[in-house]
């Protein structure tokens, strides 16, 4: 069968899938586009008018405009295929995004992440399994919701959905659930930054520890300043590095269960799961380190990490969709909600320990 | 050929991209 499905393939589907992508892609280079316009209009209009208007960044008008159409007007099929490469960009932009840094500065900073990581995914995975207990979650949801709100939100739950064999119904519930969370830490966590005067690693590391979807998490970042984003999808790439421990502890705990198959050569299961594109980052802030490229260079590196970025945020809040909350009902939304303050107010204070201890 | 996962295309992408601005100076701006 796959075999016909195979031959069938080549001669018509390759451009026919090329294709296909075009109009989602336009749709979220629309919107991120429209984004940055809505920036620059804010902020002439309160230059000429002499207003102190509030400066939103493009990364929030053109999470809020996806918001907006997904959740009104809905999204129509032809966009889907091209709106799904959000994540192709995120981690393009994640991958360009090493040019601005140096290795020396990766390891500090991703040492001093490396600890509080396993700090945070041990507390998030305890507070998930002990809230999903109580609220009697499914035990297969409380899985997928404890690896995605330790680790990295979407890819992690679909990478532990295959894994331990969850339903489809929990896994689209629970990358709706962690979305929805993630979009609200993206008006929260720059407020609270803000108010407690945190400076822009400290806010950075932050938000890597504590936003769950690695596009919010350099939103999140984003929102609060350049160098806050940069941070922050450091320390969510430190994060994202540990994914291949938590789903094979995971997978092995079901099969120890006979609720999902044993896994076969735990290395091999490692390295599947290895976020690839965290060692693209690591060559290019290599060949930065050893000046590779001019002062011009790093900077159209740096602002094609941009353009890849504004597509990914764009497209972030086209996926998050409220209604799919509506559809499992509020009990398992209300576990995950709790679990995430708990992890936002345990990581701020990591985060504030190691800025006073690192100086960050 | 064993099918590479987007996470690799991201990567060759990006990868491609390096060698443009490198090789023929492509300029990007914002």
């Amino acid at each position: 069968m796959s075999e016909a499905v195979a031959i069938q393939r080549p001669a018509v589907a390759l451009p026919w899938r090329f294709v296909r992508l075009l109009p989602g892609i336009a749709l979220l280079f629309a919107i991120g586009y429209a984004g940055k316009l809505a920036e620059t209009l804010v902020k002439d209009y309160g230059k000429a008018h002499h207003l102190a208007l509030p400066n939103i960044e493009y990364v929030l008008w053109a999470i809020l405009i996806g918001l907006v159409i997904s959740n009104t007007a809905g999204v129509a099929q032809i966009f889907r295929p091209g709106i799904a490469t959000y994540d192709f960009w995120l981690k393009a932009g994640i991958v360009l995004l090493g040019a601005r840094f140096l290795l020396g500065d990766v390891l500090k900073l991703g040492g001093v992440s490396l600890g509080l990581v396993v700090i945070e995914i041990g507390v998030a995975i305890a507070i998930m399994t002990v809230l999903g207990r109580w609220f009697k979650l499914k035990p297969k949801l409380t899985s997928l919701l404890a690896v995605g709100s330790s680790i990295c939100g979407v890819s992690a739950i679909i990478a532990a959905k295959g894994a331990i064999e969850a339903d489809d119904d929990d896994a689209a519930f629970a990358i709706a659930a962690i979305l929805a969370l993630g979009a609200f830490g993206l008006f929260a966590y720059p407020a609270i930054g803000h108010f407690l005067h945190m400076s822009e690693h400290a806010f950075g590391v932050w938000a890597g520890l504590a936003v769950d979807n690695t596009a919010e998490a350099a939103a999140a970042g984003a929102i609060y300043s350049d160098t806050a984003g940069k941070v922050a999808v450091l320390t969510k790439s430190t994060r994202n590095a540990m994914i291949g421990f938590v789903v094979l502890a995971y997978a092995v705990y079901w099969a120890s269960k006979g609720q999902a198959k044993t896994v076969q050569g735990k290395a091999a299961f490692l390295w599947q799961k290895f976020p690839k594109f965290v060692l693209g980052f690591l060559f290019v802030s290599l060949l930065a380190t050893f000046q590779t490229f001019d002062k011009a260079q790093i900077a159209s590196l740096a602002n094609l990490s941009r353009w890849a970025f504004l597509l990914t945020f764009a497209g972030v809040g086209l996926k998050t969709d409220f209604r799919e909350i509506r559809r499992q009902g509020a009990r398992p939304f209300v576990v995950g909600a709790l679990a995430e303050l708990t992890v936002t107010a345990v990581t701020l204070g990591l985060v504030l320990a190691a800025a006073a201890i690192f100086n960050l | 050929m064993k099918k590479l996962s987007l996470d690799w295309w991201a990567v060759i992408a990006a990868l491609a991209l390096v060698v443009l601005v490198k090789t023929v100076n492509l300029s990007v701006g914002w």
